[in-house]
Order: structure tokens, then C-alpha cells, then sequence
């Protein structure tokens, strides 16, 4: 294994752009519970974590604080007549949304190996949109079978994207098809809200 | 009084600030006003390009960055013909034209579908466009699109490369009726062709708010619903406010692009919108209200907060970095205060009007 060279940038002064994660906990979880199904590797860890991790949040919506935050989004009028308080659930559900966004990060760079410290956690919100609105959520409904379905639809596409836009158009595509995909979903779903 | 400078403590606040960095960076007058001179030829048409949108109620329009494409559109074109100076320069604002109005006519199109959330559908919109843009000309252009000059595609034989080199046109405008003058050992230039499209601009938004397209603008503005019914056209305003808007931004990256003299292809349209934006909004300017002056007045203030910042945080921490990191944070807070600001009078005036009909 390389030796791990310092995290601070080369002058001495601030953080390395991007940090290797070899050595520490560099597919931790992808390597826990590997298994191989005909020749490919299946990061079974990573998999046993996202399952844990849906089943918490399906279990926290039949929670009290979960389904007084549903009930205030279904109809923030009746939830107050029932003492919901609007203000309080929205807080409660971002500071929610906030902390898996969070774990999620870490799963996702223990897999890729790196941590981006710029870039990568402005750039993860549309993907991970998109993703939830391919599997068929709108802007006031989103199921974790939405996230499962539009999770492996939209990962799909940006993998097959390269080898059949190859028989007509030479490069790597997919950074450009995940752009306009990507955006494409949102604006969908922008022009949709308040139709029935 | 106190009231007053409250109304204005925004464009207060920046000026206070541009003077500390002045100050503290020691600024002479001379350097300042070569660069200003410079930034705000470059930068004004862009800010005037939004006024229209605002007049129409439909905010911040983030969508100019269509615009700007339609203008490197014709940029680009123009260097792969090889048609230099002011006739190459002409002919890239009549190719960008009726891009600029197919392409607003499909922005306002999208903003009446997306009614209430016209701003953020004009900033993933650009966000979109610029997917399709990066098809048309890092894979289209040279596979599909015949395009055959080696110095503008990429080595591997299609795609375009980072830079456009366009000093055929550099200063085609700017340099029509050069004026230079020395002002304390610092040679000062005088784009003079350049203000006078500017005023010409500032003028023709002045007297198309009086028209009568103007003014029912203005009604939709203040209500859609009264204006509807009123007999206004709101959803084919909508669009004609748009396309006036997406037109003007190409125009406004054309003449950017004709005084710095290179086009980076895949990134000089990126933060157009972004920049237009902050530099409106740092003048007191709000989501439903802006002037021309108020356009000028937020150039003018952003733009020396630009040159200002580098230099500053160089003098104050030994890095033009963190002055450049400051101006950004400065800039999207802005934005941000600005758009919170909206949406809580917005709620507020749902709140009382509740109230009042109760």
C-alpha cells in the first residue's frame, strides 16, 4: 500500500483537493461480506448498510416525529388544527435529510477511494435527484421503492450510455448524457408541480 | 431618514465595503478607473438584459445563459469562417438573433408551464442547455456536424477545443473610435462605440417600459390575474419577455466576448447568469423591482469589488485568494438574502391578504 502523503496541499497551506482513503478506510464496507456471483464482485457490505439504512427510515415514517412531519406536509392546515406545528417538522425533516446526506457521502467515497473535498458534495444533490424522480417520485411524494427504482434506472443509463452512443458518436458521452438527463428529470418535475 | 437607509443598506453596505478594500489595498484612482472602465463596457448589457423579466413578473431570470450560448454560437461561427473585425463581428449578433428567439421562445415556453418557479427552471434550464451544448460541440461538431479546421477541433478529429481564439474580432467594437488619454502615468482607454450601444440600450429599455407592451408588462407584474383579466396576453407576454431578455443576453456575451478576445467554448457562459444576478441585486434591486439605473449603479459596485477584493485580501492576509473567496461568498450571499427576502414578503403579503378577506 502507498505510503499516505500528508493531507495538506503542497505549499503547506490548505487542504489537498482530493485525499486518497487508501490505507484507512478505503471499501471497507465493500470489502465486508464480499461475495462473487459468477465472476462479479458484489460489495455486500455497502449493500447490508443501504438496507439497514432503508429500513430506518421506512421505520422512523411510522414513528411519532415521522408521521406528524408527513402529516403536516399532506395538509399543513388540518396538521396545525391537530397541534402540528408547520415550522418545527420542516426543521425536523431537513436536519433528517441533512444527516443521511451526510452518511451518505461517506459510503459513497469509502467505495470510489477518494474523498473530493470541493466539489463532490456540491455536485451530489442533482444526481441523487434525479435518480429519485427517474424511479417516479414527484416533488410531494417519494417512496424508498422510488429511490431503489430511480437509483438503478439512472446508473443504468450513464453505464449503457457509452457503448451504444459509440456506434455513432466517438468519446466518453456520459458525463455530457448525465447533464442532460439530469436536468432534463428536474425541469420535468418543475413543470409538473400543482398538476394532477 | 432612518427608514431610508434602511431601504438602501444594501447598495450602502457594498460601497462601504469597495471603499475599505480601496483603502486598504491603496487603490490610485488612475488604475481604478482604467479597469472600471473596461469591466463595465463588458458587463452592462448582460445586467440590462434582466430588467425586462423583473418588469414582467417573472424575477431573476437565471435563463440569460441560453443566451449566451446563441451569442458564442455566432462567435464561434464567425471564427470558422474567418470573417475578422467589425463586419465578422456584425455578422455573429444576426446568427445569434434568431437563435437567441428560438431558444427564449422555448425558455418562456417552459416558464409557463412552471409558473411561481420561474427562476429556479431558468437556472436548471441553463444547466440543461448547457448539456445539450456540450453535445453539439464536444461530440457533434466534427463526427457529424462537418467542421474541419485544425486549429479550433480538438486533435482526436472532433470536438471543439477549450479555447476559441477570437482575436479577429477583439476590440472590434471597442476599438471603432479609440479614445486614450494618460491620467497620471496610467494609459486610459475609452471603449467609446461601447457606452454609446450601452446608453443606446439603457435608452431602449427606458422607452420600452413606456410603450404599451411595456406597460401591460408592468400590469402582470404587479398581478397576472387582474392583467388576464384585463384582456392581456399573459402567457405570450411571458414568452415575448423572454425572448427579449435571451436576445439581449447573446448580444451582451458578444460584446464580452469581443474585449476579452478568447472564448473558453465550455465555460465563459457557465457563470453569466450568476454574476448578472449578484451584480443587479448588489444595487438594491429585488426580485419584482429594478431599474436601469439601479442595473448600472450594481455593476458599477460589483465589478469594483472585483477588481478591489484580490488586492485587498492580498494586503490584509498575504493572499489575493481570500479576497477572491470573500468576493464569491459576498456575491451568493447576496443572491441568497435577496431570494430569502422575496419569499418571506412573499408569504407575508399571502398572510395579510388571509387576513383582510376573513
Amino acid at each position: 500500500m502507498a505510503p499516505q502523503p500528508h493531507p495538506r496541499a503542497g505549499d503547506g497551506r490548505g487542504l489537498r483537493t482530493t485525499l486518497s482513503l487508501g490505507g484507512i478506510y478505503d471499501k471497507v464496507l465493500d470489502r465486508w461480506l464480499t461475495f462473487t456471483v459468477s465472476g462479479v464482485r458484489i460489495p455486500g457490505g455497502t449493500l447490508v448498510v443501504f438496507g439497514a439504512l432503508c429500513f430506518l427510515v421506512w421505520l422512523f415514517f411510522r414513528t411519532r416525529m415521522g408521521i406528524t412531519i408527513a402529516a403536516a406536509r399532506s395538509s399543513t392546515r388540518f396538521a396545525r388544527a391537530a397541534g402540528i406545528s408547520d415550522e418545527r417538522t420542516r426543521v425536523q425533516a431537513t436536519v433528517l435529510s441533512t444527516v443521511l446526506a451526510a452518511i451518505g457521502i461517506v459510503v459513497f467515497s469509502q467505495s470510489y477511494g477518494f474523498v473530493q473535498l470541493y466539489t463532490a458534495p456540491l455536485l451530489m444533490a442533482f444526481p441523487a435527484i434525479a435518480c429519485i424522480l427517474i424511479g417516479g417520485a414527484s416533488v410531494t411524494r417519494a417512496t424508498i421503492g422510488h429511490v431503489l427504482v430511480g437509483t438503478f434506472l439512472f446508473q443504468s443509463i450513464l453505464t449503457v450510455a457509452l457503448p451504444v452512443t459509440s456506434q455513432v458518436i466517438q468519446g466518453d458521452i456520459s458525463e455530457t448524457a448525465r447533464l442532460i438527463i439530469q436536468n432534463g428529470m428536474i425541469l420535468y418535475a418543475l413543470t409538473r408541480i400543482g398538476r394532477t | 431618514m432612518a427608514r431610508g437607509l434602511l431601504r438602501h443598506a444594501v447598495p450602502i453596505l457594498f460601497a462601504g465595503l469597495c471603499l475599505f478594500g480601496i483603502v486598504v489595498a491603496k487603490i490610485t484612482p488612475p488604475f481604478l478607473m482604467s479597469e472600471m472602465l473596461v469591466r463595465m463596457s463588458r458587463n452592462s448589457v448582460l445586467v440590462l438584459s434582466l430588467l425586462i423579466p423583473i418588469l414582467a413578473g417573472l424575477g431573476l431570470n437565471f435563463g440569460i445563459v441560453i443566451g449566451a450560448m446563441a451569442g458564442q454560437i455566432g462567435a464561434i461561427l464567425i471564427v470558422h469562417w474567418g470573417i475578422p473585425g467589425i463586419g465578422g463581428f456584425a455578422l455573429a449578433w444576426a446568427i445569434a438573433t434568431p437563435i437567441a428567439i428560438l431558444l427564449g421562445i422555448a425558455t418562456g415556453s417552459l416558464f409557463n408551464r412552471a409558473k411561481g418557479r420561474e427562476m429556479v427552471s431558468g437556472l436548471i434550464a441553463g444547466f440543461f442547455a448547457n448539456g445539450l451544448y456540450q453535445l453539439l460541440f464536444l461530440f457533434a461538431v466534427g463526427s457529424i456536424i462537418p467542421f474541419h479546421s485544425t486549429s479550433m477541433v480538438l486533435p482526436q478529429g472532433y470536438g471543439l477545443r477549450n479555447t476559441v481564439d477570437l482575436s479577429t474580432i477583439q476590440y472590434a467594437i471597442d476599438g471603432l473610435i479609440p479614445l486614450r488619454f494618460q491620467m497620471q502615468g496610467v494609459e486610459i482607454r475609452v471603449p467609446i462605440v461601447s457606452y454609446v450601444i450601452i446608453v443606446a440600450f439603457c435608452l431602449a429599455t427606458l422607452w420600452f417600459f413606456r410603450t404599451r407592451l411595456g406597460q401591460q408588462f408592468r400590469a402582470m407584474g404587479q398581478d397576472p390575474h387582474i392583467a388576464a383579466i384585463a384582456g392581456i396576453a399573459v402567457e405570450r407576454n411571458r414568452i415575448v419577455a423572454t425572448v427579449l431578455s435571451t436576445v439581449l443576453a447573446a448580444w451582451g456575451q458578444l460584446l464580452f466576448l469581443q474585449n476579452i478576445g478568447t472564448l473558453n467554448t465550455y465555460s465563459s457562459h457557465e457563470q453569466v447568469g450568476m454574476f448578472a444576478i449578484a451584480a443587479l441585486l448588489v444595487s438594491g434591486a429585488t426580485v419584482s423591482r429594478a431599474t436601469v439605473g439601479q442595473a448600472l449603479l450594481g455593476t458599477v459596485l460589483f465589478h469594483t469589488l472585483f477588481v478591489v477584493s484580490p488586492l485587498a485580501g492580498k494586503a490584509l492576509a498575504g493572499d489575493a485568494q481570500i479576497g477572491e473567496y470573500f468576493r464569491v461568498f459576498v456575491a451568493y450571499a447576496v443572491i441568497t438574502v435577496a431570494l430569502v427576502l422575496h419569499a418571506w414578503q412573499f408569504t407575508r403579503a399571502a398572510h395579510e391578504a388571509r387576513k383582510s378577506a376573513r
